[in-house]
C-alpha cells in the first residue's frame, strides 16, 4: 500500500530534501554560543542506579529549545534510560534510585511539588514500537485531551485535526477517523502515536528509537516529520541509526557505559569528534 | 551411475512418529465421538416424548353374551374379565375372546357391577334383590415347571357378607379406604342413603353400619363418590344440574354447591369423572368437553371449569384412563378422540364400528375395549407420553385442585391418582436465580480482586495470591455445599442483622481504614506498597467479628430486635434457612476462582507499552486503569464472567445441599429454589426408567446443556475476537 502524503507529494521526491548535517550546522550554534533563554532542559550530575547497578553516571547536559538533540551510543549505554528520566518514566521501575537534578525551564522535575501526570503532559514521549490504544483513530488522538476533562467537543475536534495534520496523517485518515487504530500500518500507527503526543501540546517530545520498527519509507516519513516538528517542539531522540542521527538532529550526545562521553553539534560529532571513543563508535568499531 | 538420496529416517524414529500420530488421532476422535454419543443418547431418550400417538383396530369378536355388566383386564392385558348379569365372572382370551376360565359367583342374577372407588380390582355387584356384595379379582403369575401360568381368582371380600339396599334404589356407588367402606344409594324419590362401615377389614363381616338418609334432588341420575370418599357428586345428566356434597362423615353431610354443567342453558351430553375424581369431564353437543375440577374458593372447595377442549361433533360418550389424566371422547359420528387434560392435547382419533355400550381402557391405556350388543372391539393404542406439550412444559397450567393456572414442578406423589406437574419454568427460574445471586456475589469480588492483583499488588504477594485462589477451584463443591447448608446457613439465620449490615460495614470500614492508612508516614507507605491487601485482611476479619459480636444491639437499633420478623412485617419477605443468600455466598465462592483467574490473566496480559503510552500522555494510574487497561481487557473479563455464569448454572452439589430444593418461583433473596442440576440429581435415581418423568429429566439435562453451551460459546466467541482483535498489540 502506498502511503500518500497529505500535500500530495510523492515520498520518493522528498528524499533529496531531507536535511543533511551540512544544512543544519548553519542554524545550530555550538554549545558555547548558547544563551540561557535558549535552554529548555538542564541536567546536572545525574546518577541513576538500578538496584546496585549504576546505569547513568554524572550526566550533565543542556538541551536547546526547538532543536533536535540525538542521543547515540551502543546498546546498554543508558541512552534510553536517560531519555526516560526526562518524563520520570523510570519511576515505574522498582528499585530505581536517582540523584542529581533535571530542570525543565528552570523547574526541578524531581521536586515533591511536581505532579508526575502534569510533568508527563509537558514532556511527551513516543516509544520504539507503535502503541496505539485499541480505540478509534479519533479517540487515540483525543485521549490525552480528554484526560484533563472540560474541553468542549468542538475544541477536541479541532485539536485532533490539528495534531493529525501536524503528524502528516490527516490526508490518509480524515475519512476514517472512527475506524480502529489497530487496522493502520505500522508507519501510520507511529505517526498516530506522535499525533497523540503532540495533541496535548507538550514542551518537549521524547522519541525513543521511533523508527526502529518501521520500514525505510515509513522511516523517511518520520524523519521528515521530526524535521517539521522541531519548529515548535524541543525534541530528544534516541537512535541506533547513525545516519538518522546525522540527518535529523542539530546536536548529538554520545553515551558510553552510562557516561556522556561527548556532546556537541551533530556536525562536529560526526565529522570531527574530540574523543576517540566517539570516533570509534561513529566509524563502526563497536556498537 | 549414482542417484541423489536423502538419508533414510531411522526405523525407530519412524515408528515413534507413526505411533504418536495414531494415538493422538485416536484420542481426538474418541473425544469427539464421546460427545456425539452423549448428545445422541440424550436425544434418543428424549425423542419418544414427541412420538405421535396412534390407535388402530386390533380385534373384532361377535356372538358374545349380551349381558356383560363390566369389563376389566389384568395389568398387561393378557386376560380379559367379563362380569355377566347371570352371576358369572368369565376370563377370556384378549384377542379371540374364547373363555379360558370362569367362576360362578352367584346364582341370583346381577343388575349391575361397579368398580369400588378408588380400587382397580374390587367390584361391588347388586343383584336383583338389591343386595350388594363385594369381591376382588386377583391375577397371579406362577411358574409351573418353568412355564409361565396366569391364574385368576375371584375372592369374596368382607367374608361374602352383603348389604341390603332399599328396594327403591335406582343407583349406587361404593368407596373403600384402608379403614372404611362407604356406600351411597340414590332412591327413586331423589333422596340419598349414605352408609358407612368403619374400620372394616377384608376379613371382617359387614356389621353395624352408620346410615343416614338425606334429601337429594329429584331427577338426578348419576351419583358417585369423589376424592377420599369425602365428596359426593349428584348429577342430573338430563339438565346438567349437579350437587356437590361434602361428606366428612355420613352423619354430617353438607351440600356445598348446587349448580349446573349446562352451557348457555344447553344440557351436557356426557358426564364422566377423570382418574381420582377430582375432575368431572362434561361433553356437550357443541363438541366441547369441559373439565370441571374441585378448586378452592372463598366458600370452600367447589367445582370450577378449568379447561375446555373442542372436538368436531356432539359428544356422546366419555371414558377415562385408569392411571393417567387422559380420556377418550366419542362423538355422535362414532369417532373416538384420544385426548389428555394436563397437556391440553387432542392426540388422535379413530372411527369406531358401533356406538359402544361399554367403553373401557386397559390399565396401561394401551388398549381400548368397546362393547355393544354381542360384539367386542379392541383397539391398540400407542400413547406413552401424552402429558407433554409445549404448554405443559413451559406455560402456566391449570391443574386439578388449583385456584388458577400456575407454573409448577411436582413430579411424583404417594397417590396413584396424582396429576404430575411437569413445568420446567420454575426450575429454569431457580437455575437462573441461583446463578444470578451467585454472580452478584462473585463478580464484584472476583473482578475487583483481579484488577487489584494484576495492577496494584506487589509481585511477591501476587505470586502467592494467584495460585492460592486458583487452587480454591479444586475444592470439591460437595464440601462447599455441606459447609453452606449445615454450618453457614444456621449462622446466617442467627446473625441475619450482621450479615445484612456487613454489606455496608465492610466497604465503609475499608474506605475509612484506607483513608487513615494514607496518612501514614511515606516511608511506611512505600515499604508496604502493593501489600495493602495483606494489611487489610486483619481489618476485614475484625470488622466481621465486631458486627457478629454486636448482632443483637444492632438488630435492636435497625430492625426492632429481630431482622427476620422485621422483614416479614415490613417487606412481606419470608425467610427460609437455606436460601438464595446462602447459595449466593457458597456458589459465589465456587465461581470466584474461575472468574478471578481468567479476568486476572486478561488484565495482567494488557501490554505494558499501552500502559506506558497512557502514563506518558499524563494519565494518572487510575485513568490508565479505567480508560486503557480495563477497556483492553474487557472482552477477557466478559468471557470470564460468562464462563463463571456457565459454571454457576450447571453447579449441582452446592444448590442440592444448601437450597432446600423447593421449586418455587420467587425472586426473594431469602427463599430457596430448585435448579435443573439439583433436580436431576434428586429425582433421577427414583424415576422409573422410560417413564415420562424419566424422559423429562433427560430433556431437562439437554436444556441445561444448551444453556451452559450457549454461555460458554458466547464466552469463546468473544475470546476469539479478542485474540484476533488485540493479537497485534
Amino acid at each position: 500500500m502506498s502511503e500518500e502524503r497529505a500535500d500530495g507529494h510523492d515520498a520518493s521526491t522528498e528524499i533529496p530534501e531531507i536535511p543533511t548535517p551540512a544544512s543544519s550546522i548553519e542554524e545550530a550554534p555550538s554549545p558555547n554560543e548558547w544563551k540561557d533563554e535558549d535552554i529548555c532542559l538542564t541536567v546536572s550530575d545525574l546518577c541513576l542506579h538500578y538496584g546496585d547497578n549504576e546505569a547513568l553516571t554524572d550526566i550533565s547536559m543542556r538541551v536547546v529549545r526547538r532543536r533536535v538533540t540525538a542521543l547515540i551510543g551502543p546498546s546498554g549505554c543508558g541512552k534510553s534510560t536517560l531519555l526516560r528520566c526526562f518524563n520520570r518514566m523510570n519511576d515505574l521501575i522498582d528499585d530505581v534510585r536517582i540523584t542529581g537534578e533535571i530542570e525543565l525551564n528552570g523547574m526541578e522535575i524531581h521536586s515533591t511539588s511536581v505532579d508526575i501526570a502534569q510533568l508527563r503532559r509537558r514532556v511527551g514521549m513516543v516509544f520504539q514500537r507503535p502503541n496505539p490504544f485499541p480505540k478509534s483513530i479519533y479517540e487515540n488522538v483525543a485521549y490525552g485531551l480528554r484526560l484533563q476533562g472540560g474541553l468542549p467537543k468542538s475544541e477536541i475536534d479541532d485539536r485532533v485535526e490539528w495534531a493529525l495534520k501536524n503528524a502528516a496523517l490527516w490526508g490518509e485518515v480524515s475519512d476514517r477517523l472512527n475506524e480502529s487504530a489497530l487496522d493502520m500500518s505500522g508507519g501510520q500507527q507511529q505517526r498516530l502515536v506522535i499525533a497523540r503526543a503532540i495533541a496535548v501540546q507538550p514542551d518537549v517530545l521524547l522519541l525513543d528509537e521511533p523508527a526502529s520498527a518501521l520500514d525505510p519509507i515509513s522511516t523517511l516519513k518520520i524523519e521528515e516529520l521530526i524535521h517539521q516538528l522541531k519548529q515548535d517542539y524541543t525534541i530528544l531522540i534516541v537512535t541506533h541509526n547513525m545516519q538518522q542521527a546525522a540527518r535529523v538532529s542539530d546536536y548529538t550526545g554520545f553515551l558510553y557505559l552510562g557516561k556522556l562521553v561527548e556532546y556537541d553539534t551533530t556536525n562536529i560529532i560526526f565529522t570531527n569528534p574530540s574523543e576517540k571513543r566517539t570516533e570509534d563508535y561513529i566509524t563502526g568499531r563497536y556498537g | 551411475m549414482t542417484t541423489y538420496d536423502l538419508p533414510k529416517i531411522s526405523n525407530r524414529r519412524r515408528l515413534t512418529n507413526t505411533i504418536t500420530a495414531k494415538v493422538i488421532g485416536a484420542g481426538g476422535v474418541a473425544v469427539i465421538a464421546a460427545i456425539v454419543l452423549i448428545m445422541g443418547y440424550l436425544f434418543w431418550v428424549i425423542l419418544p416424548i414427541f412420538a405421535p400417538t396412534s390407535i388402530e383396530v386390533l380385534d373384532e369378536v361377535s356372538q358374545l353374551p349380551e349381558d356383560v355388566l363390566a369389563i376389566g383386564s389384568d395389568d398387561s392385558f393378557e386376560i380379559v374379565t367379563l362380569i355377566r348379569g347371570n352371576g358369572r365372572v368369565e376370563f377370556r382370551n384378549p384377542s379371540t375372546f374364547e373363555v379360558e376360565n370362569f367362576v360362578d359367583v352367584s346364582s341370583t342374577p346381577w343388575r349391575d357391577a361397579i368398580l369400588v372407588f378408588p380400587t382397580t380390582d374390587t367390584y361391588a355387584v347388586r343383584d336383583s334383590a338389591n343386595e350388594v356384595r363385594f369381591f376382588r379379582i386377583a391375577h397371579q403369575v406362577r411358574y409351573i415347571d418353568n412355564e409361565r401360568v396366569l391364574e385368576q381368582r375371584v375372592e369374596p371380600v368382607f367374608v361374602n357378607s352383603s348389604y341390603q339396599l332399599p328396594p327403591n334404589t335406582d343407583d349406587f356407588d361404593a368407596y373403600r379406604s384402608d379403614e372404611d367402606l362407604r356406600i351411597v344409594a340414590r332412591l327413586n324419590e331423589g333422596s340419598l342413603l349414605l352408609v358407612e362401615f368403619e374400620e372394616v377389614d377384608d376379613d371382617f363381616e359387614l356389621e353395624f353400619p352408620d346410615e343416614n338418609t338425606i334429601a337429594g334432588r329429584v331427577g338426578t341420575d348419576r351419583t358417585f363418590f369423589g376424592p377420599r370418599g369425602r365428596f359426593l357428586y349428584n348429577i342430573n345428566s338430563e339438565t346438567g344440574d349437579y350437587q356437590l356434597i361434602l361428606v366428612p362423615s355420613v352423619l354430617r353431610p353438607r351440600v356445598v354447591q348446587s349448580s349446573s354443567f349446562a352451557v348457555d342453558g344447553r344440557a351436557p351430553t356426557a358426564v364422566e369423572p377423570l382418574l381420582g375424581r377430582y375432575s368431572i369431564l362434561v361433553g356437550h353437543d357443541s363438541g366441547e368437553v369441559r373439565q370441571w375440577s374441585l378448586s378452592p374458593s372463598e366458600i370452600g372447595t367447589i367445582l370450577k371449569p378449568i379447561r375446555s377442549m373442542d372436538f368436531d361433533a356432539p359428544i356422546s360418550a366419555l371414558a377415562s384412563e385408569q392411571r393417567r389424566k387422559g380420556f377418550v371422547a366419542v362423538d355422535n359420528q362414532r369417532t373416538a378422540h384420544l385426548a389428555y387434560t394436563t397437556s391440553n392435547r387432542i392426540l388422535t382419533s379413530i372411527q369406531l364400528e358401533a356406538m359402544p355400550k361399554l367403553l373401557v381402557f386397559s390399565p396401561r391405556a394401551d388398549r381400548l375395549v368397546t362393547y355393544q350388543d354381542d360384539q367386542i372391539h379392541t383397539y391398540a393404542i400407542e400413547n406413552d407420553h401424552p402429558e407433554i406439550s409445549w404448554s405443559s412444559l413451559w406455560g402456566k397450567v391449570w391443574y386439578e385442585g388449583y385456584e388458577e393456572p400456575v407454573f409448577s414442578w411436582q413430579s411424583s406423589s404417594a397417590d396413584t391418582d396424582f396429576e404430575p406437574k411437569f413445568s420446567l419454568t420454575p426450575l429454569l427460574f431457580g437455575t437462573l436465580k441461583a446463578a444470578f445471586y451467585a454472580m452478584i456475589f462473585a463478580i464484584p469480588i472476583a473482578v475487583a480482586g483481579a484488577i487489584y492483583t494484576a495492577n496494584f499488588m506487589a509481585p511477591g504477594m501476587r505470586a502467592w495470591v494467584k495460585p492460592g485462589i486458583e487452587i480454591m477451584a479444586a475444592l470439591p463443591t460437595v464440601i462447599l455445599g455441606f459447609l453452606a447448608g449445615l454450618w453457614l446457613a444456621p449462622i446466617v439465620e442467627d446473625h441475619l442483622t450482621s450479615v445484612l449490615l456487613c454489606v455496608f460495614v465492610l466497604p465503609v470500614g475499608m474506605l475509612v481504614f484506607a483513608t487513615l492508612w494514607s496518612r501514614m508516614p511515606s516511608k511506611v507507605l512505600s515499604v508496604c506498597d502493593g501489600w495493602f491487601a495483606a494489611i487489610a485482611v486483619p481489618v476485614i476479619v475484625l470488622l466481621i467479628w465486631l458486627t457478629l459480636e454486636f448482632d443483637q444491639p444492632l438488630a435492636n437499633v435497625f430492625f426492632g430486635g429481630d431482622a427476620k420478623s422485621w422483614m416479614y412485617e415490613k417487606l412481606g419477605l419470608e425467610y427460609d434457612q437455606r436460601n438464595a443468600l446462602i447459595i449466593g455466598i457458597a456458589m459465589g465462592l465456587a465461581v470466584i476462582p474461575t472468574i478471578f483467574s481468567i479476568a486476572e490473566d486478561a488484565i495482567y496480559g494488557v501490554p505494558q507499552h499501552l500502559v506506558h503510552g497512557s502514563l506518558a500522555l499524563g494519565a494518572t494510574r487510575w485513568q490508565t486503569l479505567v480508560r486503557v487497561v480495563l477497556l483492553t481487557a474487557s472482552p477477557g473479563i466478559f468471557s470470564a464472567i460468562m464462563i463463571g455464569f456457565g459454571r454457576a448454572v450447571g453447579e449441582t452439589m452446592i444448590v442440592l445441599m444448601a437450597t432446600g430444593n423447593t421449586p418455587i418461583m420467587d425472586l426473594n433473596l431469602f427463599q430457596g429454589m430448585r435448579t435443573f442440576a439439583a433436580n436431576i440429581a434428586v429425582e433421577m435415581p427414583e424415576s422409573e426408567a422410560n417413564s415420562t418423568h424419566f424422559r423429562i429429566l433427560f430433556l431437562m439435562a439437554l436444556v441445561l446443556f444448551f444453556i451452559t453451551f450457549m454461555f460458554n460459546t458466547v464466552a469463546e466467541i468473544v475470546r476469539n475476537r479478542l485474540r484476533t482483535r488485540y493479537g497485534n498489540l
